[in-house]
């Protein structure tokens, strides 16, 4: 009678250990919000050109497009790793849009940075106080999205985008 | 830099306790030897925890948990509190709470040695599964690979002074009954003299008090942040601290009691085991997600299945000493119908199953879903209607426990305490009477009061009053008993004789609260450092020269791109009078006013049992 | 009364504590819980009138109408299906359209729920921009979220 008393506890252990255990690898997670981007129309945004004032991006510019919005800088230095692939994705896929903006840069850094290693954009927008970059919920850069034809966000990368993921998890989408 | 410090003075730390529980079997270190060693190990998880906390105050984004918790416009004390207002960093203050215990259990004195160095092998066994469980799910010394200038952000709902204080304080509690776990354990195997019963209980009161105070800053916080007049939603983080609280002082009543008996040490080490357990387990529920709460971090199974086998091994590891050693036979219980014992008996009962209850109705979700695979949730109702009814009798008894005598049932002076029982009840209800009559409002008045009119008579019948140190020592339990009666006074009157206003009002208007005449003066948005403030201002009281001005409204944060609500209290002593700014059509403002009445009872006794608690400590 | 008889007593009592708890705690585990349901699963089920649940979804677009400063009607959706529903009282801060949002409550009349609480979810670091053109037109932020 002690014994089996003094079993109890380890018993409701084990209940309630197996129940846990359960519930965690069925994998439910009641806290999971969906993606609240992914799948949404993308941010509108109205930009400059960066090589001329005069020439704008606008949301409407981009529709009926499939894009690849790249945000980038001259004083970011991942930027720098991911900046060749960029080429390889525009020999590849040259139906594909590819949108830059330059994300709160001096303007001659910028210009500069693009002649050094090259200019992989259609076009390349200039965000020189972040308020596009707000929009997108971009935390830090660089940062790449892909957008579909009907103006929905279908792919969001943080981080430098390395062969691995433009193999297989942007190419899929291209 | 920092990061990297933190991180190694971590590994080092683990490596140090590996080392001991090693020494201890093949080495023999020496006493000096040992204690060195473990204050070392404490120092060292202390310095990685502040070199954490270095790099959060000078906002080092390279480090990964930074830039995802932290941004540099941020006050100060936030930055400094961000570091624990993450699961990272709060699993790191965990740890860290853990050595500083063991720190501190190493300076001890009167402990045999033995005992001592057993105590300190367990905790360096808990600190290894802890540590590890940080190195390989939750580092926060991570590298962050994308080059940023700026943070992420706090969660702006923890932006505030009370939540910054309030985990520190409720891990020291938690984590407190660690070291009571462990000479529990210790005490166990040595299976010597009774000395460890006075260390335990040491220890575990002020963990018991620390816990007090974690989770009244955290109900405070949420009575004044979250909007909704209400103080206490039995939501499934609240209900985790309240375990081992409950528990808790089941514990420290058993341990006080334990001078006259010793066949509770049994039930002692039981309770010592079961409240580290349900802290760990507490961690667990928050930690991997599995319950859905305004305080829940990000979940991750991975992180869930870790602390779920350490929380299986601690208590599974502690139960299963305990079947097999169990502590040498000792007298047999003198109990009669009403006396300590007795009263011990029947109080730790209704502890354990309003324990049970509220464990029940927390984890009753997970079991339903994984069964049925329906999702349920239980809700502020069932603890109300079945933990209260559980307390009750509990509550009576607590009145006349401290005066009841060891050996036999006599009641000294008892006529006193009828007479006082029964004008007390008449005056109560002759309240009630004059006000609506409320079933539970009655019967909470009348226990609160009672609680505390007993208490009084004890004191003033039993001992000669004396106005030295000493003699408050002796009527401490009666003094942390009115602390209970007072806040159950409070609980009564905010809960059911909270009265609720609704206002549609336009800039300008009059309305009267309570008698008064309130004017809503204007809205007015500003700008402050990190946040906008949308506010409502109102005059309380303007006939008088002396009319408050009450401030109600929401909170803007850009960076997160989150809005707080910013509730307007105006504390009296015997109300709260309490505004909530809702939405606006047509330049009508929708303002909600809760009158709360006798809430800063609930705060007054909190405050005075924890007086009591740090008192007790110093009693032997 | 012999020690005995005492104990005796004792035991009974801590018996009888025992078992009103257990009773209390089975009757009040079948009242007081709520089931969690989508939109869909709603349509599905048969749900009792004025019986306690919660609803899980987003806020449908263009379905939010403000009766009056404290009169809210909207409808919760998963995409499939959608509900109506009523509210009275104050909105979370992060309720908003197209937004993740829990309520609890019952149907009032077949077609019309009643919520009692309203819970809102958010992603923490994305704010859709209709909430901001929303805060804009509302004219008490700033234009500028530097």
């Amino acid at each position: 009678m002690n014994r089996i008393i003094i079993l109890t506890p380890l018993v409701i252990l084990l209940i309630i250990c197996i129940f846990s255990l359960t519930y965690l690898l069925s994998g439910k997670d009641p806290n999971k919000p969906p993606s609240a981007l992914l799948n949404k129309d993308v941010p509108s945004f109205d930009s400059i050109s960066l090589y001329n004032a005069k020439e704008t991006i606008k949301t409407i510019d981009i529709k009926n497009k499939k894009t690849l919005i790249n945000f980038f800088a001259s004083w970011c230095s991942p930027c720098k790793i991911e900046h060749p692939l960029f080429f390889e994705i525009r020999k590849k896929y040259p139906k594909l849009y590819l949108l830059g903006f330059n994300h709160k840069d001096q303007t001659a850094d910028a210009k500069k940075y693009l002649e050094d290693d090259g200019n992989p954009y259609d076009f390349v927008g200039v965000d020189s106080d972040g308020l596009i970059a707000l929009e997108f919920g971009v935390f830090g850069l660089p940062e790449t999205y892909l957008i579909n034809e009907d103006g929905k966000i279908i792919y969001k990368y943080m981080g430098p985008i390395t062969k691995d993921i433009l193999k297989n998890e942007i190419e899929p989408l291209l | 830099m920092s990061s990297l410090i933190g991180f190694l003075s971590l590994v080092f730390a683990i490596g140090i306790n590996f080392y001991l529980i090693l020494s201890r079997y093949i080495f023999k270190f020496k006493k000096q030897r040992f204690n060195f060693s473990i204050r070392l190990s404490s120092l060292l998880t202390l310095l990685s925890f502040f070199s954490l906390m270095y790099a959060y105050v000078t906002s080092d984004f390279s480090n990964y948990n930074v830039f995802q918790n932290s941004h540099s416009d941020k006050p100060l004390i936030y930055k400094i509190s961000g570091t624990w207002g993450n699961h990272e960093g709060s699993m790191l203050l965990w740890l860290c709470m853990l050595s500083i215990f063991s720190f501190l259990f190493s300076f001890s004195k009167n402990i045999e040695n033995n005992f001592q160095k057993l105590t300190l092998i367990i905790q360096a066994f808990l600190h290894i599964l802890f540590g590890l469980f940080i190195v390989f799910t939750s580092n926060p010394f991570l590298v962050n690979s994308i080059f940023v200038d700026e943070g992420l952000g706090l969660n702006p709902i923890l932006q505030d002074p009370g939540l910054a204080v309030h985990p520190p304080i409720l891990y020291a509690g938690y984590v407190g009954y660690s070291i009571v776990f462990s000479i529990a354990i210790a005490g166990l195997f040595q299976n010597t003299d009774d000395e460890w019963l006075y260390v335990a209980k040491k220890w575990s009161l002020i963990s018991w008090t620390f816990l007090t105070g974690g989770i009244a800053l955290g109900s405070y916080w949420a009575y004044y942040e979250l909007g909704w007049g209400g103080w206490w939603f039995w939501d499934p983080v609240e209900n985790i601290s309240l375990m081992p609280w409950i528990a808790g002082l089941a514990l420290v009543h058993s341990l006080i009691m334990v001078r006259g008996e010793q066949a509770i040490k049994k039930w002692i080490v039981f309770l010592s085991i079961l409240c580290f357990s349900l802290s760990v387990f507490g961690t667990f529920l928050v930690r991997s997600g599995i319950l859905t709460s305004v305080h829940s971090f990000a979940a991750d199974a991975s992180r869930g299945i870790f602390i779920l086998l350490i929380f299986f091994i601690i208590t599974g590891f502690g139960f299963l000493v305990f079947l097999l050693k169990e502590p040498k036979k000792s007298n047999n219980l003198n109990l009669f119908f009403i006396n300590k014992v007795s009263a011990l008996l029947i109080n730790n009962i209704l502890m354990i199953i309003a324990t049970l209850t509220i464990l029940l109705g927390t984890i009753y979700p997970i079991i339903i879903e994984v069964l049925y695979n329906k999702r349920i949730s239980v809700g502020g109702p069932y603890f109300n209607s079945t933990v209260i009814p559980i307390m009750i009798p509990g509550f009576l008894l607590m009145s006349i426990a401290p005066i009841l005598s060891w050996q036999t049932n006599k009641i000294n002076n008892s006529k006193k305490y009828v007479l006082g029982f029964i004008i007390l009840s008449i005056l109560v209800l002759i309240q009630s009477y004059f006000l609506d009559f409320n079933t539970w409002g009655f019967i909470g008045l009348l226990l609160g009061f009672w609680i505390i009119l007993a208490s009084i008579i004890a004191i003033f019948t039993s001992y000669k009053i004396k106005l030295n140190i000493k003699f408050f020592k002796i009527i401490n339990p009666h003094i942390a008993h009115i602390g209970v009666g007072i806040a159950i006074v409070g609980i009564t009157c905010s809960s059911v004789f909270q009265n609720e206003l609704d206002f549609n009002l336009i800039e300008g208007d009059e309305f009267t609260v309570n008698g008064k005449t309130v004017l809503f003066e204007k809205i007015e948005t500003t700008n402050q450092i990190n946040f906008q403030a949308l506010r409502g201002k109102f005059l309380y009281d303007i006939e008088k020269n002396l009319s408050k001005k009450i401030e109600a409204g929401k909170n803007y944060y850009p960076v997160s791109k989150m809005i707080t609500s910013e509730a307007g209290i105006l504390h009296q002593w015997n109300k709260d009078i309490y505004f909530i700014l809702g939405d606006q059509k047509n330049n009508e403002w929708f303002v909600k006013v809760l009158i709360n009445p006798f809430v800063s009872f609930i705060w007054l006794g909190v405050i005075v049992m924890m007086y009591s608690g740090l008192i007790a400590v110093t009693r032997r | 009364m012999s020690i005995r008889y005492q104990r005796l007593l004792l035991i009974l009592i801590s018996v009888i504590l025992i078992l009103s708890s257990i009773l209390l705690i089975l009757y009040n585990v079948r009242e007081n819980i709520s089931y969690f349901y989508t939109p869909s699963e709603i349509t599905d089920a048969d749900i009792e009138l004025n019986k306690r649940i919660r609803i899980g979804g987003f806020v449908e677009k263009g379905s939010f109408i403000k009766l009056s400063s404290n009169n809210f009607k909207f409808k919760i959706t998963d995409n499939i299906n959608s509900i109506n529903v009523k509210y009275t009282g104050i909105l979370p801060d992060l309720f908003r359209e197209e937004q993740g949002a829990v309520i609890e409550g019952s149907f009032e009349t077949n077609k019309i729920f009643n919520a009692g609480i309203v819970f809102a979810k958010h992603d923490e670091n994305y704010m859709p921009s209709s909430i901001k053109s929303d805060l804009e037109k509302k004219g008490y932020w700033n234009k500028k979220y530097k």
